[in-house]
């Protein structure tokens, strides 16, 4: 395909300045969206990635009507074939007692799961959501060159790249009139409600994921937003009388469906891997009991093996009395003496394909170096059964923009389908997604992806005609409110209040310091410059920033702001706040207005905008910039959001946090011992800081001292920046809570904040101490009770915070072996088993641990 | 003849504070078999379960979960049951087979297709060249499988020392050969391993000896154990048992519960708890007394 291909869509005459344009707004779009992806962490390195954004190219790949039915046809048939051979591996396994399918392919692969055999209700599909990888090849063919059976990905990519592109190309999106991708995702909840067991009116349904540090969570929770049903971690479930729960505040809530995006072995620790914090004792028993259905099944992994491709032919003959339709990629299983000649021979045009997932994504041929593919070789004849190799695919050439210019890659096509009852549908597009130049590192990547239009058909105009009945624009009509008060989502919420404050706080501070800096710039040597230097240690301290060493001998504050502002790999920094606060944000999308991520991304782009410009360059307009997305965000919670359970803990969370911050202002600035000279530039810093100058001047007049500050921003209760104010605020989001009593540990700690604050008297806290030496107070002085102040008031917030995620957040409940038999004849000593090996890095509140220390 | 026998297993855990919930499978229901009939079976624990079911595993084993729900600070799991073990005699002839025709995957699908399944590797049995090099002293050219397979066993249970707490159930195959010592599940697990690395079906059996006091002594209550042994497919013919531990045919003093790759697959009680203690103790106890059938002498 080249770009004089998308004429028919009136896209052939784009120029420069066109594409250009389209591709800045594509980006804009997906950031104005928050879609990201979590490329796995690299083997050997320690953690979780960062979230990255996610890439779309703006030309879309659009596919005609009669290609598409014949790729249609043949990928209903191989979900249809697969689901068979699954029944048949998973019941009587006559494949492999009729010579059909060679055992040791399943044996060997880890999809394969021995405790899933007789676990399925006949007649309830297995796949019921499938994936297809398919690829167009130079001369118009259409090779499948893998499947996604587990729990597929990419299906609110797809959609989500359908609706930018609907706006980034609206004249072409109207020309071309592509299928629609809605019906789709309505057929698919209607789908998912029919599989439930019990004959209830209503049946629930929850989306299972790892949490929002797993690879495809924006995927995970756009997708259970765009079919109306609750987002939910493995510690919002719970298992009892063989039923399936969800937690929501006090109550248990019956499941009856579970879409699940965690991959089998990490579903149930009491049986499969006993590890694993992601999935819930004693799920494959309530499965087993026919109490909840799974979709996708237990098991289903066993089909997405590539070694199953050269065998599906004959198995389409024999279990279907039909011909594959749809081709494969051509493969060759080297557990036979033939396929592993051939795999020798040609390594440098396959892609090895290690059996068990365990052994890695496996190597790209072409690739390689003499030497790498030496190795492979090596690592095949040791173990030849274990691996595949499979053709590298001729792929069709797609126009893709790169800059403002159009250049020609390779792409593969990622195709949905669905099952309800026995009928079988597919999803009128496919998530694209161009080949990288040096498919060596790719997983390191964010791959780029496109929008694919299918052409409609004759046949598809009357269904294309009845879609628009009510659906102008693509969107899934909404069901209800999807909003399930789970402590996962709770805890979210609490967090992204929290987060929320904290950047806005800390761009304040940043700014302030910023100004002081420009006013007092580094030749200055007085008590201003004194000042920028206290303030930026009070920065650092705040931030919990550990100092840089390049910038401790010459740059100024400015430098190390733009760092701050950018360094998300630097703890404390204002962008690991920000990604901390879109990470939040994503998990609870379902429960948020659309324009939280509007600001978020014009909040991004500012920080970004800094990124592209040398560092030093004016870092103090984006801190601006920023702060005003901020202040959008905090104009979002307050006005359009439903004053629920989640809502209260989310302003808990930002009051919280506020005076959390305010009072290690307090303690660093006026705490110590400082002259009164450089305490005059700090008052005026901080009141700056805290948005607090005209308030003070009107009441105090032009005279800045600490006393006066101290009282405005410690117990004036009508200042909302003062802490009085913001231990008022939790209070009355703690009324609005359900089911905290006013005995509860939380409420005992507001009493006990309010009565501290209650007791202060400015004259007080602003008692100095004479420091030994002259004797002279004017020259140096301390404060014990701001700084005693301080220290209980801090005390008793964090013990708020962990008192409410004791009462609302997930528990970290971390399952335990109960201990295995040592057993043992003769002498009856028992020992218990070994700990197990340490988890894959996804477990819960990775994330918000770090959050916990300002 | 056949001998009935009373089995009563107890496992306790303890620990040093308080467990929320416990969720447990188990799996020490003797199997019916041919010559193994289940007279009695029950399965309880203490404090009570909140809910208990049973289902079959793919190899017919019966798996029962469990979950506690009452705080507890110990737990104990308890089976009483009452069986009934015939011996049954193999047939020479069937089992007179050259132990190269007997690896499954050389056999015809549908005769060795499903046995296959216990001719590889396994997450607790590592196929091993060392493991090969061991077994090739037993397994010459064309001997015949039953008696390669007792030979086999005859020379584990000579170069292996019997040595209780040497090993834990996550020891590996290799170091079993190495330490020349182990227990029950490493003789089973090392055998399993020998025979696998010659193409042979091999699985783990999990079950109950019936022990002889000393002579002159009584028998003591609750000392017997669960007890591993192994079984080598023969086409035709059906599993051959042989106990490395024991240097014995199994016979009806061996009562049989469960079939798998490897302990993994079918260990007596598995399970999960949430709580805060750090420290746990478990013990077990298992009787196994042989009461007189009915109308034998």
């Amino acid at each position: 395909m080249t770009l004089a291909d998308l004429s028919p869509v009136g896209l052939a005459g784009l120029d420069h300045t066109e594409l250009r344009a389209a591709r800045g707004l594509a980006a804009r779009l997906l950031a104005d969206d928050g879609v990201t992806y979590t490329p796995p962490p690299s083997a050997g390195s320690l953690g979780s990635s960062r979230a990255r954004r996610w890439r779309l190219d703006p030309l879309p790949a659009v596919i005609e009507a009669t290609e598409w039915e014949r790729v249609e046809r043949g990928v209903v048939q191989r979900v249809e074939l697969h689901e068979a051979i699954l029944a048949d591996l998973y019941g009587p396994r006559r494949l492999l007692s009729a010579g059909l399918i060679p055992p040791e392919l399943l044996w060997r692969h880890d999809g394969h799961l021995r405790q899933a055999w007789g676990a399925q209700p006949s007649r309830t599909p297995r796949l019921l959501i499938a994936a297809t990888d398919l690829g167009r090849t130079q001369d118009g063919q259409w090779q499948v060159f893998g499947d996604r059976t587990q729990a597929p990905s990419g299906i609110g990519y797809a959609m989500e790249n359908r609706r930018v592109i609907a706006r980034v190309l609206p004249e072409a999106y109207r020309q071309a009139e592509p299928r629609r991708l809605s019906t789709f995702f309505n057929q698919l909840r209607d789908a998912v409600v029919e599989v439930a067991p019990r004959a209830v009116e209503d049946p629930r349904v929850v989306v299972l994921t790892p949490g929002r540090h797993s690879e495809t969570a924006f995927d995970h929770a756009f997708l259970a937003s765009l079919l109306g049903f609750p987002l939910v971690t493995g510690t919002d479930l719970v298992t009892r009388d063989g039923r399936l729960f969800m937690r929501e505040l006090d109550k248990l809530r019956q499941v009856d469906v579970l879409v699940r995006r965690v991959d089998d072995t990490w579903c149930d620790p009491l049986e499969l891997r006993p590890d694993s914090e992601l999935g819930v004792p004693g799920l494959l028993e309530t499965v087993r009991r026919g109490a909840v259905t799974m979709a996708n099944s237990f098991g289903v992994g066993a089909v997405e093996s590539v070694a199953f491709h050269p065998l599906l032919p004959k198995l389409a003959e024999s279990v279907l009395g039909e011909t594959l339709r749809l081709g494969s990629a051509r493969a060759w299983w080297c557990g036979e003496p033939a396929g592993l000649s051939h795999a020798l021979a040609n390594l440098d045009s396959m892609a090895i394909r290690p059996l068990s997932r365990s052994e890695g994504r496996g190597g790209y041929g072409p690739a390689l170096s003499q030497e790498q593919a030496d190795q492979w070789r090596r690592r095949i004849q040791a173990d030849p059964a274990g691996y595949v190799a499979q053709e590298v695919l001729d792929l069709d050439l797609t126009p893709v923009v790169s800059g403002s210019e159009v250049v020609s890659r390779p792409m593969t096509y990622r195709v949905f389908s669905l099952t309800n009852r026995d009928s079988y549908t597919v999803m009128p597009g496919a998530l694209g997604m161009v080949l990288p130049e040096s498919p060596a590192n790719s997983s390191a990547e964010v791959a780029l992806t496109k929008d694919v239009w299918v052409r409609p058909s004759l046949d598809a105009v009357l269904e294309t005609e009845r879609e628009r009945i009510g659906l102008w624009s693509e969107g899934v009509t909404a069901r209800g409110p999807s909003t399930a008060m789970v402590p996962r989502a709770l805890e979210d919420l609490f967090w992204l209040g929290r987060y929320t404050e904290r950047v806005e706080d800390n761009l304040r501070l940043l700014l302030a310091l910023h100004g002081l800096d420009e006013e007092f710039p580094p030749t200055n040597s007085g008590p201003g410059q004194t000042a920028v230097g206290v303030l930026t240690a009070a920065v650092r301290h705040v931030t919990d920033t550990p100092p840089v060493d390049a910038l401790v001998a010459g740059p100024g504050p400015a430098e190390e702001l733009g760092l701050l502002l950018l360094d998300s790999a630097r703890v404390g920094s204002v962008a690991q706040g920000l990604e901390a606060l879109r990470g939040s944000a994503n998990s609870v999308r379902d429960q948020l207005s659309a324009d939280v991520f509007l600001v978020l991304g014009s909040v991004e782009r500012a920080q970004a905008g800094l990124a592209e410009e040398q560092v030093a360059q004016q870092p103090q307009q984006a801190a601006a910039q920023m702060l005003s997305g901020m202040l959008a965000l905090a104009g979002i919670y307050a006005d359009n959001m439903i004053r629920d359970v989640g809502w209260q803990l989310l302003e808990a969370g930002r009051a919280l946090e506020r005076v959390m911050q305010t009072i290690m202002v307090l303690r660093e600035l006026f705490g110590p011992e400082r002259a009164p000279a450089v305490e005059y530039h700090l008052v005026a810093a901080c009141l700056i800081a805290n948005e607090s100058v005209l308030t003070h001047r009107r009441r105090y007049g032009g005279a800045q001292y600490a006393e006066t500050l101290l009282e405005l921003l410690v117990s004036d209760k009508t200042n909302p920046r003062s802490i009085a104010f913001g231990i008022g605020r939790l209070a009355v989001a703690l009324t609005q809570l359900p089911g905290l009593a006013r005995t509860s540990r939380a409420w005992r700690l507001v009493d006990e904040l309010r009565e501290l604050v209650d007791q202060v008297r400015s004259v007080d806290l602003t008692r100095s101490v004479v420091a030994d030496g002259d004797g002279e107070s004017l020259f140096s002085r301390a404060r014990p009770e701001l700084i005693a102040l301080t220290e209980q008031l801090d005390s008793r917030l964090r013990a708020l915070n962990d008192a409410l995620a004791d009462r609302y957040f997930a528990q970290t409940r971390v399952p335990q072996p109960l201990g295995v038999l040592r057993i043992d004849p003769r002498s009856g000593q028992v020992g218990p088993e070994s700990g197990p090996e340490s988890g894959p890095g996804l477990g819960h509140g990775a994330g918000q641990e770090a959050g916990a220390q300002p | 003849m056949s001998r009935r026998y009373r089995i009563t297993h107890h496992t306790r855990y303890s620990y040093d504070q308080e467990v929320t919930d416990s969720y447990g499978m188990v799996c020490v229901r003797p199997k019916q078999l041919p010559g193994q009939e289940v007279i009695e079976y029950e399965l309880w624990t203490d404090p009570g379960h909140a809910d208990l079911a049973a289902h079959l595993d793919v190899e017919a084993n019966e798996l029962s979960y469990f979950h506690v729900t009452e705080p507890h600070a110990a737990l104990q799991v308890s089976m009483v049951s009452l069986v009934e073990v015939t011996e049954i005699p193999r047939d020479p002839i069937a089992d007179a087979i050259a132990w190269e025709d007997a690896r499954p995957g050389l056999c015809r699908p549908s005769q060795g297709a499903l046995a296959t399944e216990y001719a590889y590797a396994s997450p607790l049995v590592d196929v091993v060249p060392a493991a090969r090099d061991y077994a090739h002293l037993s397994f010459t050219p064309e001997r015949d499988l039953a008696t390669a397979a007792r030979d086999l066993m005859h020379r584990i249970h000579a170069d292996f020392a019997y040595l209780p707490g040497a090993t834990t159930i996550t020891t590996r195959v290799l170091d079993v050969l190495e330490r020349r010592q182990g227990v029950c599940q490493d003789f089973a697990h090392l055998m399993i391993s020998c025979l696998r690395s010659l193409g042979l079906a091999a699985r783990y059996v999990s079950g109950y000896l019936a022990t002889d006091p000393p002579p002159g002594r009584d028998r003591v209550v609750g000392a017997d154990a669960t007890h591993a042994w192994v079984e080598v497919w023969m086409p035709g013919s059906g599993w051959l048992a042989l106990d490395p531990t024991n240097d014995c045919a199994v016979g009806d003093r061996h009562i049989t519960v469960a079939h798998g790759r490897d302990y993994g697959d079918v260990p007596p009680v598995k399970g999960v708890i949430f709580t805060e203690a750090t420290g746990s103790t478990m013990s077990v106890s298992v009787d196994v007394a042989r009461l007189d059938p009915p109308g034998s002498v």
